[in-house]
């Protein structure tokens, strides 16, 4: 699920300093931002459709033990197949240990953060299965080994010309594929529906659950998620538990939603709502043999019961990462998770623990836009200073991100600035080394670990008189008299 | 699901909500969301014409096409010369009851008459006869369903699965026709669960709204139509 997190601040780095990247995040966000305002215009009541999709989430959040249970009975009642998977390794065991019983050697997924979080593509080929990831930018990702930046947009950070020399590459496609974006496509198409045909296995993730039909929603744009879902002749279906509404025009609500605030579209092209595997018996002509339903815990639960609950009412749109100024900036890869930008931040450290992710909360100007454009209106900024003061509190923590020098230093401090003489004194020497140090009032370069200031700008050298000085020039006579007796009482 | 794990998935839950706080959290079920007396007045029905309209100008805006025609012999004039100008005469489709339950009698015997045939559907459950079956499937060009209910907000149209009601035929082929009747329009899809009791039912293992032709925007952004699903669809109201 991540990349090694103690380098948070090289991978920002990094991001910051590729002109490429850059470029791709400027134009996508500015389209994604607009299309997604421009179609929420269409609602005739955007806010009161959010308040409704935000009580909805709330409502069944709260009676999620309810929910799941219905949902359940539900899916068996049609002929599915239900697993609640603990941890992580309960569900890679369960698809595993299901791939190797049914003999599956090809399987085919559509796009689910959920086997990404799983890490489960790496799992299921070690059974001896081949995989392949259907969705065109997934697919992209897979080829390459690298991983995605966008929930919704997994490769923005590609450029065309980068797509077709990996294509040219990794599966042989010719110059006269290549041409064009349409071309490149129709390649992609062809080379993957013989992946479809083949395929015994197709895995989804799950965008809604919904407990009075027992039917899984999964929403693509490309089709991908149908084939998934039709033909292999086993489906499992992989959610997150709170990935789940009561009814369907509960459901009905979240993507109106979802749509608009992912890509501004007012539904996404195949919403595909499945119950229970093909059935035959009644005549159906098409549709996989077996559906299975894993229902990942993984750390959600531990969430639900706890300050940072309200992270799971998340749709999964991407609207908090196209509005982030942090994520604008840094793309996807620098959070070093699987799920980037504001809500990543929240929920990486609240399913990971803060020990190994506790840069994340620190990455945002708590400017509070997540949370405007949230089609549920989630509080993260809220939570992101819940998850700050906590690593406050986890020795590990202080003792990873604040380096010994930097405690010496800040204990140092605080024992001085309780002394005001010293401090008066230190202050003017420091001033005056900072004087000889500067050129033309500005410093450009500090000494050792303190360079980190100076690494992106200059710093200003200290004026020749402290702020003690001025004040007690300016205030000379009755007035500073005035202010130090009042001070002193 | 053993009774183990549902036991255990119980107990973990029941013991988590004790301590949830979840903001805007109420005990009850909210209650549906009543839209503007604009968007009320047009789920009911009673205006089709303004609903067909917002219908054909939500999936032109998509690059999907729409032709109205007056009978089921217009809506068979209309696929025979689709299927002439793809060259075809094998469809791959729903049946003549599959039509015949969405209010669309006769046109599978209309297009017989034209010289058109529809292609077998049942897949094998599994097996090399499964893959042989879908791998003769695919190259078929054109594919040929009814729809249940039209959403004129969106443009999308909506597919039951069933007897004689095929998946592949709305999805295999580079090229889709629906045949939809202008009375089984509906607003949004929030209208189509309230007016429609037997669709919120789930009355198949599949159902589906499709809004379009299929598309990607993954690279560059750029769009481009018929990644995976049909690259287009044909829509005759009836």
């Amino acid at each position: 699920m991540s990349v090694a997190p103690a380098t948070f601040y090289k991978r920002v780095e990094e991001a910051i300093g590729d002109q490429r990247l850059q470029g791709a995040l400027d134009l996508a966000m500015a389209r994604l931002q607009a299309t997604r305002s421009a179609s929420l215009k269409t609602f005739p009541d955007s806010d009161a459709v959010r308040d409704q999709a935000r009580r909805i989430r709330a409502h069944t959040l709260s009676r999620l033990d309810h929910y799941l249970d219905e949902f359940t009975r539900n899916v068996e009642a049609k002929g599915g197949t239900v697993f609640y998977a603990h941890t992580a390794a309960d569900a890679v065991r369960y698809v595993c240990d299901l791939a190797r019983a049914k003999g599956v050697q090809s399987v085919v997924k559509s796009k689910s953060m959920v086997t990404e979080e799983l890490e489960l593509n790496g799992y299921l080929e070690a059974t001896g299965a081949t995989i392949v990831e259907t969705d065109l930018g997934e697919w992209v990702v897979q080829l390459a080994h690298d991983h995605p930046s966008h929930i919704v947009a997994p490769i923005i950070h590609w450029t065309r010309e980068d797509v077709a020399k990996l294509f040219k590459k990794e599966v042989g496609a010719t110059d006269e594929d290549l041409v064009d974006v349409p071309q490149m496509t129709a390649f992609a198409r062809r080379t993957l529906r013989r992946a479809f045909l083949q395929a015994d296995m197709g895995i989804s993730g799950v965008n809604f659950a919904i407990a009075s039909t027992g039917s899984v929603t999964i929403c693509t744009n490309e089709g991908n998620g149908r084939l998934t879902t039709t033909l292999p002749r086993i489906h499992v279906a992989m959610m997150g538990i709170e990935r789940i509404v009561p009814t369907p025009e509960d459901l009905a609500i979240m993507l109106q939603m979802l749509g608009r605030s992912a890509t501004g579209q007012k539904l996404t092209v195949y919403t595909n709502m499945l119950t229970g595997p093909r059935r035959q018996q009644e005549g159906e002509p098409d549709g996989p043999e077996e559906l299975h339903v894993v229902m990942l815990d993984n750390g959600r639960s531990k969430l639900l019961g706890g300050e940072l609950g309200e992270i799971l009412y998340c749709i999964r749109c991407g609207a908090c990462l196209n509005i982030c100024p942090v994520y604008q900036e840094i793309g996807g890869h620098a959070y070093g998770s699987v799920y980037p930008g504001p809500v990543g931040a929240v929920l990486t450290p609240g399913l990971r623990g803060i020990a190994d992710f506790h840069e994340l909360p620190n990455a945002s100007s708590l400017c509070g836009a997540c949370r405007e454009v949230c089609p549920v209106r989630i509080d993260i900024p809220r939570m992101l200073l819940k998850l700050r003061e906590e690593a406050t509190h986890d020795p590990q923590v202080v003792a990873k991100a604040t380096p010994l020098w930097l405690r010496m230093g800040l204990r140092g401090y605080r024992w001085m600035a309780l002394r005001p003489g010293l401090f008066r004194f230190a202050g003017r020497a420091g001033g005056v080394m900072m004087r000889l140090m500067a050129r033309d009032g500005w410093i450009k370069k500090l000494p050792g670990p303190l360079g980190g200031w100076t690494q992106s700008r200059d710093f200003p050298a200290a004026p020749a008189k402290s702020f003690t000085q001025r004040w007690q020039e300016q205030h000379k006579g009755g007035q500073a008299k005035q202010q130090e007796r009042s001070a002193r009482s | 699901m053993t009774p183990e794990n549902r036991e255990q998935m119980l107990r973990v839950l029941r013991d988590s909500l004790k301590s949830a706080n979840l903001p805007a959290a109420t005990p009850e079920h909210p209650a549906s969301l009543v839209y503007s007396d604009e968007r009320t007045a047009w789920s009911s029905g009673t205006d089709i014409d303004t609903l067909t309209m917002r219908f054909r100008k939500e999936l032109d805006a998509l690059a999907g096409v729409t032709y109205p025609v007056e009978s089921v012999d217009e809506a068979a004039a209309q696929i025979a010369e689709l299927a002439q100008r793809f060259d075809t005469t094998r469809l791959l489709g729903w049946d003549a009851a599959a039509f015949e339950s969405i209010g669309v009698p006769g046109l599978i015997d209309r297009l017989t008459a034209r010289g058109l045939s529809m292609v077998a559907q049942q897949v094998p459950f599994s097996g090399d006869a499964r893959r042989d079956c879908l791998t003769g499937l695919d190259p078929l060009p054109l594919g040929l369903t009814g729809a249940d209910a039209g959403l004129a907000e969106s443009g999308s149209i909506v597919l039951s699965s069933g007897p004689g009601r095929g998946r592949l035929a709305s999805l295999m082929v580079p090229v889709h026709i629906a045949v939809l009747r202008r009375d089984r329009m509906v607003f949004a899809l929030s209208d189509l669960f309230r007016l429609r009791p037997d669709l919120a039912a789930m009355p198949g293992s599949n159902l589906v709204c499709i809004t379009g032709p299929s598309r990607t925007a993954d690279i560059e952004m750029t769009l481009s139509r018929g990644v995976h699903g049909p690259r287009e669809i044909h829509v005759i109201l009836l």
